[in-house]
């Protein structure tokens, strides 16, 4: 018994001991398990669908996959303050918040932006009490006054005035600047900044504030603004109308509108069609956000880190927009950062670039080797008619043919394969006189022009012409002579001949076939717009026998009122005479023709077109918006060919919107005369745009998204617009949709820049007929 | 013919419109041009009788959803459709929403005049229905909700005995209403009361659809 006591109460304090320790090991597995899942609630000022949130969202989100955090307690909130800014809403949500979050409260609050960082700070006692707070995407003037000192936080910097220093740099000339800005309490505040901070900069400027317009209106504005004038938009979360708009999509619709370039503080709008600015990267303040976060999570005491700013803004420009306001590169201070700079041919071509001059060495090097070589053997040859025999070879290998005039004694010299090729009779001794007679009749005097031409001044002349050899063939040459002689005196003519029958078949082919598809793609969109025309020809036809029967009918009641009998015929006759000019318009559509050169009033051929299938359009339940510049200079070219290009981007335009609601369905047809005497049409939808992968392939034959198309409509409009002297452009627009445009050169008075025959010749290189 | 009936002419074609009136005008039709449908639908008496005649292709409105837009009105004011376009399925369709026509430009009188004769005479049969049931409706509605409980189960075939069952009320009761029935509807047998009923059950539905 006695020694059993002290056993009992041993295993009484083993039970006890194992209990305590069972009890410490849950009670640390807890702790452990409570470190590891800590929660966060990330807490945006705006909606889900706002650009700038989903770019914070990307950076902060990337940043905490690599901190402790779990991604199962990440919590988003999206107040949507611009929108429901009404105190009711925001007492409602927290008190939603603290219903939903009553089991599972938050450790860390991330308020991203003023709006989320004053409704979190407003209710600190209430309102997750316990939860450390930090915020991301506030300017440091926004600031909530009762904000604890140090509160965690990375400070923004959109600023307004370093982005119009900018502009003020790229465009020292600027009189005028327009601020735009919305008309809800987030564009207000902005408003207010703007105010305050541009008024050192009126000093001989205007500033004029676009404060809270509607947006039509706005739109209307910055097209027509003065010249020297820039634009600064901050922020349109909502317009004079009360409508509702992401300021991203508004700034797309400034920049596409407006006559002078447009600068923000967003880099969300960067890709707009903005210029740029200084500002901070949505993306780099999620990321600083994520590593705040993180360094909460691993434990650092939130009160010793105070608000400051991260590497998170800077100078960023849209290099294409630089291109097309002719702006200066070279002034961007140091460290802009260049969007959208198209890689130059020594980045994209590098490895070719050396391959292609290490080659040109190679071949260089084994060229002064062998010219050596010749230089000895001819040494070593005495008999200078069998060089004669190689090189004859060699240029004939070439299709090359040789030919020397020698002035003094007249005595014209010909390589065996240059007489063959130019149909010249073998062995026989030629003048200048018997040379010249192989040529056609209406070349020769040409010819023996440019030879007495060429040795009189020195210069070297080129011809092609067509020969027809003894045997009835006919071929095309190239010629080119050359004058030679001492000192610079020349004495005898050394010609080279070449064949290019072959090329010039090809090209002629090539034109041929290019006419024809012209054709079918006229007669095939003609066909489509048959049912069209039929239409417009029946209006005139039903006012015609209207008309008719209606004076039948007054003949037969009695005698009749022959004011009324005149005035139906006069009815009858301009009905007659309109359905005629439907006829004539479609004879003149369908004609083979070849390119004229009238000049032509490109708002009439837009005009007329869009006249021609105005029932096109109405089958379809496309508006149509017409936006002709005033004062447009006339092109050259051909009516019939230019207006089916118009014609085809207008078909084109209404198919692409064809899935899309009626009362969406627009498309603007625009004229603009630009700068050097250039004119552009541009027809602008909005169906589904081209997709990105096919962007670069439109233009090409055969090639179509449609799938009854025959891919060859774009093709053609390209074809006809570069012969045009022109370009035709196919791009997205912002707010979607796409924009097929093209540019030709105005008529120039006296010059004549236009050479079809030119432009036929490229076709063989840049479209596989 | 109706001499209050009007023709009303919707075409944006000036020429087409003048022509189109001009013709019906002089075989004695009164007529009401209306050079856009916007014009149309804002001008345009629902109430008078007559028919109308409307181009099927104009900027703003396709016919058909001129036509949908019209609803019960284009009954009473039945819908001739002129088309440059002999589109069949779109005709169908015309047809099926309740067109008196669909014509094919350029339209000859022989036709047109005879197609404006019958549609101002569904006109006129179209409005008389539609009195007689308004008539019926507004009888229906003096009706109070007892009557109309009775009115529903006379309908229904029920006997007076059965009646007073189903409402737990006296058949001596349902005998008083069921005279109030007879008198407020103006009927003269049960048959004509069941007649009524069935007409009520009609326009409801309709109405039902409609909605």
């Amino acid at each position: 018994m006695f020694d059993t006591v002290p056993f009992r109460l041993g295993i009484v304090s083993l039970r006890l001991l194992l209990r305590v320790l069972f009890a410490l090991a849950t009670v640390s597995a807890a702790a452990t398990a409570d470190t590891d899942r800590r929660s966060i609630l990330v807490l945006f000022s705006n909606q889900p669908a706002l650009p700038a949130n989903q770019l914070i969202l990307e950076g902060l989100e990337a940043e905490l996959r690599t901190g402790p955090a779990d991604s199962e307690q990440i919590f988003y909130e999206y107040l949507d303050a611009v929108r429901f800014d009404s105190p009711e809403v925001q007492e409602a949500t927290a008190a939603y918040f603290r219903i939903k979050y009553a089991k599972r409260p938050p450790d860390i609050v991330l308020a991203v932006g003023p709006q989320a960082l004053v409704f979190i700070d407003e209710r600190r006692s209430t309102l997750f009490p316990q939860a450390a707070l930090a915020f991301a995407g506030v300017r440091e003037e926004r600031l909530p006054l009762g904000l604890p000192p140090r509160t965690p936080g990375i400070l923004s910097e959109w600023n307004p005035v370093r982005s119009l220093e900018l502009a003020l740099k790229l465009q020292p000339e600027t009189r005028n600047i327009f601020v735009v800005t919305g008309s809800s309490t987030f564009d207000k505040g902005w408003e207010r900044t703007a105010r305050e901070k541009f008024a050192p900069f009126a000093a001989g400027r205007e500033i004029i504030y676009l404060a809270g317009l509607p947006l039509d209106e706005l739109i209307d504005r910055v097209r027509h603004l003065p010249p020297n004038s820039i634009i600064v938009y901050l922020s349109l979360f909502e317009d004079g109308k009360g409508q509702q708009f992401l300021p991203r999509d508004v700034a797309g619709r400034i920049a596409t509108a407006a006559n002078a370039p447009v600068y923000g503080v967003y880099d969300t709008f960067i890709g707009t069609g903005i210029v740029g600015g200084y500002m901070d990267t949505f993306k780099s303040v999620g990321r600083q956000l994520g590593v705040l976060a993180n360094r909460l999570l691993r434990g650092d005491d939130p009160g010793s880190i105070s608000p400051y700013e991260a590497e998170t803004h800077r100078y960023i420009v849209d290099w294409r927009q630089l291109d097309r306001w002719s702006l200066a590169e070279s002034v961007l201070p140091p460290g802009t950062e260049l969007r959208f700079k198209p890689a130059s041919m020594w980045e994209l071509y590098k490895t070719e670039i050396l391959l292609a001059i290490a080659l040109i060495l190679l071949q260089s090097a084994l060229l002064v080797k062998s010219f050596l070589e010749i230089k000895r053997r001819k040494r070593a040859e005495a008999n200078a008619r069998q060089s004669e025999e190689r090189m004859d070879v060699a240029v004939s290998g070439a299709n090359l043919g040789l030919w020397n005039w020698s002035v003094r004694d007249d005595a014209v010299w010909a390589t065996e394969h240059c007489r063959g090729m130019l149909g010249l009779p073998r062995n026989e001794p030629l003048t200048r006189q018997g040379f010249l007679q192989h040529l056609p009749a209406d070349e020769r005097p040409g010819a023996a022009r440019r030879m007495s031409a060429a040795i009189q001044s020195g210069d070297a002349s080129e011809a092609e012409y067509e020969v027809t050899r003894p045997d009835g063939s006919s071929r095309w040459v190239f010629s080119m002579a050359m004058p030679k002689g001492e000192r610079g005196k020349p004495d005898h003519l050394l010609g080279v001949v070449l064949d290019i029958t072959d090329r010039k078949r090809a090209e002629a082919e090539a034109e041929h076939q290019r006419r024809e598809l012209a054709h079918l793609t006229r007669v095939s969109i003609l066909g489509a717009l048959s049912g069209a025309l039929a239409h417009e020809l029946k209006q005139p036809l039903t006012a015609i026998l209207s008309n008719a029967q209606a004076a039948q009918g007054l003949l037969k009641r009695g005698p009749p009122d022959v004011e009324e009998l005149r005035d139906i015929l006069a009815d009858i006759v301009a009905d007659n005479k309109r359905a005629g000019e439907v006829i004539e318009h479609l004879r003149t559509l369908l004609k083979k023709d070849e390119i004229g050169t009238e000049r032509i009033d490109i708002n009439d051929l837009v005009s007329a077109t869009l006249k021609l299938c105005r029932s096109d359009l109405l089958l379809r339940s496309v508006a149509i918006s017409k936006e002709l510049a005033g004062d447009i200079p006339p092109v050259k070219g051909d009516r019939v060919q230019l207006g089916q290009v118009i014609l085809n981007l207008i078909t084109n335009g209404c198919e692409a919107m064809a899935d899309r609601p009626v009362s969406s369905r627009l498309l603007i047809v625009r004229t603009a005369a630009l700068a050097d005497g250039i004119v552009s049409v541009s027809v602008t939808d909005n169906g589904v745009g081209i997709p990105t992968e096919m962007q670069r392939r439109v233009f090409e034959p055969f090639y179509s998204t449609k799938p009854l198309g025959l891919g060859l409509g774009l093709s053609i409009c390209d074809w006809i617009v570069a012969a045009h002297g022109g370009k035709l452009y196919a791009e997205n627009n912002p707010s979607g949709g796409a924009t097929f445009r093209f540019e030709l050169p105005a008529a120039s008075v006296g010059s004549e820049k236009w050479m079809p025959n030119r432009s036929y010749s490229s076709l063989t290189t840049t479209l596989p007929y | 013919m109706d001499a209050e009936s009007v023709v009303f002419v919707v075409d944006d074609d000036p020429s087409v419109l003048k022509a189109l009136t001009r013709l019906l005008s002089g075989e004695g039709f009164r007529t009401r041009p209306f050079a856009s449908p916007a014009q149309f639908l804002r001008d345009h008496d629902p109430d008078v009788p007559g028919c109308i005649i409307l181009d099927f292709a104009m900027p703003g409105f396709n016919g058909l959803e001129l036509q949908k837009h019209l609803g019960g009105i284009a009954e009473r004011q039945p819908i001739i459709f002129v088309s440059g376009q002999s589109d069949i399925p779109i005709s169908v369709s015309a047809m099926k929403g309740g067109a008196a026509d669909f014509l094919t430009k350029p339209v000859d009188a022989a036709v047109l005049i005879p197609a404006v004769r019958s549609a101002l005479r569904r006109s006129a049969v179209a409005r008389e229905r539609h009195a007689e049931s308004e008539l019926l409706q507004a009888r229906f509605s003096a009706l109070t909700s007892r009557e109309r409980s009775v009115f529903e189960l006379v309908v229904k075939g029920r006997l007076n005995k059965q009646i007073a069952g189903d409402l737990g009320i006296a058949e001596k009761t349902v005998k008083v209403h069921r005279g109030h029935v007879m008198g407020k509807m103006r009927a003269q047998t049960v048959a004509e009361l069941v007649q009524m009923g069935g007409r009520l059950d009609a326009l409801k539905a309709a109405a039902g659809e409609s909605i």
